[in-house]
């Protein structure tokens, strides 16, 4: 079954229950939020970027089967 | 160029770096830069540029000491519990390294002093352990045209990047900023603050050694910088992850 790779970094891995998970393919990133945001409610108040195989995504971006998404907060401590 | 009699001696094994040598090194002693924050971060972050003979030095700190800084925070010691963090930090650095320049500014960084305070210098790193900081540091640098080092840690990871650096020769296009990447500041309370959640005091030094790093290339050109990059770093894997910010 084709599927995404998702890594998850910062706190957001209290939200996930770990820091790599994957998941069901879907084919863009919207879609990707919202099976995201259903599979785990603690995300959807959440600010974070996202990359697909290690690139900024701002909008919407086409994914292919095996891409790998992070999830990447912002880090407060100093 | 007029140097101090033992520029050479200190600096030696900095100049004997090739992508550094003793153009570098003078471009280093030439450098402003101004550190928000003395706390995990911002403690290695001076200590690093001083004794690496950054010639002027700013520190922004409105705190005093407390005993539970002293896990993590480098530069002060059981005796300085209760007193004020920059004159502890000016009398540590200088003792480093007395022939730089050490300005300090006992105040948090506001709205109100940041543009006088952020204009002395030619670069800031980010030290800070807020959002409202550092949002203003990100606002005022993109007013004032100049690049700063972001850091940042959270249990035992760090993120380190070079926002707003000048990427053309005509000085009209600026590497991404931290608003680009994060528009909107969270709302209170989401990201909780390494007061709630913990972190390993070396963990913050090396996130601090990998902004100071980026502070240094910065002014003698070696490398690559990290800028329309994010780095992030796990200590628990021992991984490196960084992520291309594209405009």
């Amino acid at each position: 079954m084709a599927v995404l790779e998702v890594l998850v970094f910062g706190q957001l891995t209290d939200s996930i229950g770990g820091d790599r998970i994957h998941l069901s393919y879907v084919q863009d990133t919207d879609l990707f939020r919202t099976a995201m945001n259903e599979r785990f409610p603690g995300l959807r108040d959440k600010t974070f970027l996202l990359a697909v195989n290690q690139e900024l995504v701002l909008g919407k971006r086409i994914l292919n089967p095996g891409d790998t998404v992070a999830l990447l907060p912002p880090f407060s401590g100093g | 160029m007029k140097m101090e009699p033992d520029f050479l001696d200190r600096y030696q094994r900095q100049i004997q770096l090739s992508e550094i040598g003793l153009q570098g090194q003078q471009k280093l002693r030439d450098a402003r830069i101004l550190v928000v924050g003395l706390g995990g971060l911002g403690c290695p972050v001076s200590q690093y540029l001083v004794m690496a003979g950054v010639g002027c030095i700013g520190l922004v700190d409105g705190d005093t000491v407390s005993l539970g800084n002293l896990q993590r925070q480098t530069l002060y010691r059981n005796d300085d519990v209760g007193k004020s963090k920059v004159q502890i930090a000016l009398q540590q650095l200088q003792s480093l390294n007395p022939s730089l320049e050490v300005l300090v500014f006992g105040t948090a960084l506001t709205p109100e002093n940041s543009l006088d305070i952020v204009g002395l210098f030619d670069l800031v790193i980010d030290c800070t352990d807020n959002f409202k900081t550092r949002y203003l540091i990100n606002d005022v640098c993109a007013q004032l045209n100049k690049s700063w080092v972001y850091g940042s840690v959270s249990r035992f990871e760090g993120q380190v990047a070079v926002f707003n650096v000048n990427i053309r020769e005509d000085g009209k296009a600026y590497s991404l900023n931290y608003r680009d990447v994060f528009p909107e500041m969270p709302k209170e309370g989401e990201v909780l603050a390494c007061a709630e959640t913990g972190v390993l005091g070396s963990v913050v030094g090396v996130v601090g050694s990998l902004q100071a790093t980026e502070a240094l290339k910065y002014f003698t050109g070696a490398g690559n910088l990290l800028c329309n990059q994010l780095l992030t770093y796990n200590a628990l894997k021992q991984t490196l992850f960084t992520v291309k910010l594209s405009q």
